[in-house]
């Protein structure tokens, strides 16, 4: 009797919504909050359900900050680093995994070990160099720093999926007078693209969300991304806290997007990338 | 053959000819920003201290070429319209333009550091807090000596007493100047404190008597990077104390008047609970919101913050129910001149890593946001005070709340520079308060080690 | 065995040459970006840099200054708690689901996106959005937990260290559920139904199958989970920053926050290298003693 009840279908549904409940009770009230006018935001008890939605909030987050730069500067900087980044990657798990060298083994350890190292800690370098580099307050300081940050992951992504890939269409095309090169692009391309979306997606993610790097490199609307153009909504005098749910959705959505639209991609890159430890 | 020939030629020419060129400057010419003659067409105190801004001799040439300047402000603009009102008056007689950068408080000090240390020319002013970075931003190197535009005893006049001493570095040099000042004053509502008190004694005594489970006696910021130095600091001053040993790079808060000031400020919360303990979440202008929301019956802070009580819109609880008096002094046994408070400079000094006709360029901006006329617009607009003294005898001085008194105040204003790491400083005195009041340790012990950290902090060997 | 046998499998793909032209971006990549950088990191700790006197080569006087430094131990015993308190509740709650949802089918997808969600927000806005959550005087925590009679006035996490503690916690495990949940799923339903029936068989009842079967295969994957969780949340401060600052009075002042502040407020370069050299250190002694762990699955 016991088991039917822990085992039932009921159960499980009714938990695991009541904790995806909870954990999404901040989803729920950042949107809620973004808009509110001012007169439902600062009350207590809080209003969960508003009477007069409005898009005020948005419209003075655009006015008063500039938020277009902020998301503009944010678009640039992923979009290079993903590209980059899902390119070299690509090539090197491609290299490693099918046509392994004797550095390989070595390589792939230095990309292990460098997951380990904290960012933050090398947060302190790579502020110098980008200081002697004259590159403070630039997108292109941030490109390399994300660069960095989302290399070893990708490529080990991708290598665990290169590594399921089957040789023997690869193979069998090089023996039809294929080059390897090309194999690389007319066959590992379009059957690996699941594995190589993957890296892309995560990357995007990773570098869209950034924040301490970002923080530290750049100092004005020219290169500052969305995530520290809200941490400064913050930083005020008196919080526009509608406002600033505003901005955060603003941040949060190609996460939220990705989530619902590539959801497959990201939990196959997460697992592979991570079990293969 | 014949085309080397002619190469050869054509590269020692060029060659020349930049070294001709480059002579001038190697031969030390004078710079952009040398060329402004500041004490014409009139020595600067009287060029500057008149009602109407009168543009030094040389201004013209000396920033030729110059389209911008870049300033960083503390926070966003919509809080400081004097400061975007100079800045298009600025433009409108130079015809460079000025763009505000508007930068979130608490990591303004990493973001300016982080220009310096990159040697970068990204923002050529910088906005910073006197008294507590004045020092480690002299110290870092990174500053463009500006004692060409103090260069005339009558310009002191203008201002409170301490400003040549506070604004002049250890090496003898001038980098800083005046953007915005500010001094604290007591706020109260009438209808609960019918006298206003004169001494910090009968603040504690009126905040215990008023205190309802609505509304608090009084109320400060202890949360902020460095809030709890404020109320502390007041506190100190008005007993004729000081919390700066600058000679030993120290900063001294179990002093006599250190102690005193930390009792009553933990008493208020523990013992006479008239203040919250949330005091440790509020954050620079949290304590002033309390009192807006009619949440609080007395609060201590800038004399700017009359504009908001004025507003029925951002404190609709309070209309017609405030009152503002002269800072208290500690005790009746001290005499009138311990109404003190703080002299708060927000000020702005030069990147020393732009080019020359922006160095001039940024001191005519200097020049012209302390003179008269900007900081007619700082009382008159912003509510903020005026730096020049004499802006308070202006008839229009009549229209803001309590003029004199604010004057009176701006002149018995006392102004400490702290020690380099001022900021990791006060955030030891921060740390330490938090545990007094949070029952970690007695108020007493938490100021002892206070000390202790703030002492083994300082050690610039 | 004929020639063209032979021919196709000495062809096979095996090319060391090839497979390091195609590494030597990626070489690049890590040496420039990161062999450099750490180097840079490791001289920098030997070094008095504070922006304040002139740079010269103090030898281990930073770490010295770190060993006796009453704040760097506050922040690593910080740290240690945190850490600790965030993994085992992501631990917990990352189970939780991956137990519920491998036992659905319809709709599963759906519960599994709202599952990813928190992950894939940037932290320093989760620590916005929570700040928000737990404000004293606007904030739905404190509504919610009051109209559940758990409290009866608004809690603070900002006066109060260990509920700053807790703050910082809770957000963090929400923050690391989503991925914890993928992989314990994953791994959940990645064991053959044979062996549930077999347990089932054998007279097992549900839970003594959970303990008995169920986690011990997925140990494997646990353990992963247990590890990149612990390493991530040793080094956050995006979340902290935003939400408590560090405090109050040092309650959430971990060792990424003084890392921040050395470089951010105390401009003492030489230290913070110090300590981000400290940091490492901590983090592959722990790796390591998970890979040990791992080594005898």
């Amino acid at each position: 009797m016991r088991d039917r009840i822990l085992e039932s279908k009921t159960l499980s549904y009714s938990v695991a919504i009541f904790v995806l409940s909870l954990m999404m009770m901040p989803i729920y009230w950042t949107v809620v909050t973004a808009f509110k006018p001012d007169t439902e935001t600062y009350v207590f008890p809080p209003v969960y359900f508003p009477s007069n939605p409005t898009f005020e909030p948005f419209r003075l987050l655009f006015e008063f900050y500039p938020f277009m730069d902020y998301v503009a500067n944010s678009l640039i900087v992923t979009v290079s680093t993903t590209l980059i980044v899902t390119v070299i990657s690509m090539m090197a798990a491609y290299g490693i995994s099918l046509y392994p060298f004797r550095g390989g083994r070595v390589m792939l350890l230095t990309l292990l070990a460098t997951r380990i190292i904290p960012p933050l800690s090398l947060l302190l370098p790579f502020y110098l160099v980008v200081s002697y580099l004259g590159l403070v307050d630039t997108l292109l300081s941030m490109i390399i720093a994300n660069i960095y940050l989302t290399y070893p992951f990708a490529v080990l992504i991708m290598k665990a999926f290169f590594d399921n890939f089957p040789r023997e269409i690869i193979e069998s095309a090089i023996v039809d007078g294929c080059s390897r090169t090309g194999a690389l692009f007319r066959i590992v391309l379009p059957v690996g693209a699941p594995g190589i979306a993957s890296a892309g997606i995560i990357t995007f993610l990773w570098t869209w969300n950034e924040f301490v790097y970002a923080f530290v490199f750049t100092s004005t609307p020219k290169a500052q991304p969305v995530t520290v153009g809200c941490f400064d909504a913050i930083g005020d005098v008196f919080v526009h806290w509608n406002q600033m749910c505003a901005g955060a959705l603003v941040a949060a959505l190609p996460g939220i997007i990705f989530v619902f639209v590539a959801q497959k991609y990201l939990i196959a890159g997460l697992t592979s990338g991570a079990v293969k430890a | 053959m014949k085309r080397l020939h002619w190469a050869a030629l054509v590269t020692l020419v060029a060659a020349l000819g930049l070294a001709i060129a480059a002579v001038p400057t190697w031969a030390g010419a004078k710079k952009s920003y040398e060329q402004i003659n500041w004490n014409k067409p009139k020595p600067i105190g009287e060029r500057i201290g008149s009602q109407k801004y009168v543009l030094p001799e040389g201004w013209k040439e000396a920033v030729k070429g110059v389209t911008k300047i870049k300033v960083s402000n503390f926070g966003a603009l919509e809080h400081d319209p004097a400061t975007v009102q100079n800045a298009k008056a600025f433009e409108e007689l130079t015809g460079i333009k000025v763009e505000v950068l508007a930068w979130a408080e608490p990591p303004i000090v990493a973001k300016t550091v982080s220009i310096f240390a990159a040697k970068s020319a990204a923002v050529d002013i910088m906005c910073y807090d006197h008294p507590t970075t004045y020092m480690q931003m002299v110290a870092g190197g990174w500053l463009h000596p500006i004692d060409a535009i103090w260069n005339d005893p009558g310009v002191w006049k203008l201002y409170a007493p301490p400003t040549k001493k506070g604004l002049t570095a250890p090496d003898g040099h001038i980098y800083g100047s005046i953007g915005q000042v500010k001094t604290m004053m007591l706020f109260y509502r009438p209808s609960v404190v019918s006298k206003p008190p004169a001494t910090w004694t009968e603040v504690q005594e009126t905040a215990k008597k008023v205190t309802t489970d609505k509304m608090w006696g009084y109320v400060f910021s202890a949360g902020g990077e460095m809030d709890i130095v404020y109320p502390l600091r007041d506190m100190i001053y008005s007993q004729g104390g000081r919390m700066v040993e600058l000679k030993k790079q120290r900063i001294a808060i179990n002093t006599p008047e250190g102690k005193n000031a930390w009792k009553m400020l933990t008493d208020m919360v523990m013992t006479d609970k008239s203040a919250p303990s949330s005091v440790l979440e509020y954050s620079w202008m949290a304590a002033s919101d309390m009192f807006a929301m009619g949440k609080a019956a007395m609060v201590v802070t800038h004399t700017v913050d009359a504009n908001r009580f004025q507003d029925p819109k951002k404190a609709p609880n309070i209309q017609n129910d405030w009152a503002v008096a002269p800072p208290p002094k500690w005790d009746a046994s001290k005499s009138d001149e311990f109404h003190a408070s703080y002299f708060d400079i927000d000020g702005y000094m030069i990147n020393k890593y732009i080019s020359d006709p922006q160095k001039a360029a940024a001191m005519l901006f200097l020049d012209y946001m302390r003179s008269y006329e900007a900081q007619y617009r700082e009382l008159i607009v912003e509510g903020n005070e005026a730096a020049v003294i004499s802006v308070y005898d202006n008839p229009d001085a009549k229209k803001i709340p309590v003029p004199e008194a604010r004057k009176a105040a701006m002149s018995r204003a006392v102004l400490e520079t702290f020690p380099p790491a001022g900021r990791m400083l006060t955030d030891l005195i921060k740390e330490h308060f938090a545990y007094a009041i949070g029952g970690k340790m007695s108020p007493a012990e938490a100021l002892e080690k206070g000390q202790k950290a703030l002492d083994d902090a300082a050690v610039p060997e | 065995m004929n020639a063209s046998t032979l021919g196709v499998r000495r062809f096979r793909l095996s090319n060391p040459r090839y497979g390091l032209l195609l590494n030597i971006p990626g070489l690049l990549i890590v040496l420039l970006w990161v062999v450099f950088p750490a180097l840079l990191l490791l001289a920098a700790s030997f070094l008095r840099y504070d922006n304040v006197n002139p740079v010269s080569f103090t030898g281990f006087g930073n770490y010295q200054r770190l060993w006796n430094s009453r704040v760097f131990g506050i922040s690593v015993e910080r740290i240690l708690v945190f850490s600790l308190g965030s993994t085992a509740l992501t631990a917990l709650g990352g189970l939780l689901l991956a137990m519920c949802l491998s036992n659905v089918r319809k709709g599963g997808g759906l519960l599994r996106s709202l599952m990813i969600i928190p992950w894939a927000v940037p932290a320093v806005v989760s620590g916005l959005i929570w700040k928000w959550m737990f404000s004293p005087d606007f904030g739905v925590v404190s509504d919610l937990l009051m109209k559940a009679r758990l409290i009866a006035k608004p809690l603070s996490i900002y006066s109060d260290p260990s509920l700053a503690m807790w703050g910082v916690i809770i957000v963090d495990s929400w923050t690391r559920i989503p991925f914890m949940g993928i992989i314990l799923l994953a791994a959940l339903l990645s064991i053959p139904e044979q062996i549930h029936e077999a347990a089932r068989v054998d007279g097992a009842d549900t839970l003594k199958r959970f303990f008995y079967v169920t986690l011990p295969m997925i140990q494997g994957p646990l353990l992963i989970g247990l590890m990149i969780t612990t390493i991530f949340s040793f080094r956050t401060i995006d979340l902290i920053i935003p939400l408590t600052a560090g405090g109050p009075g040092r309650a959430t002042y971990v060792i990424g926050y003084y890392i921040w502040d050395q470089i951010t407020k105390s401009l003492n370069f030489g230290l913070g290298a110090a300590a981000g050299v400290v940091l490492f250190l901590i983090t592959s002694l722990i790796t390591m003693i998970f890979v040990y762990l791992l080594r005898e699955k």
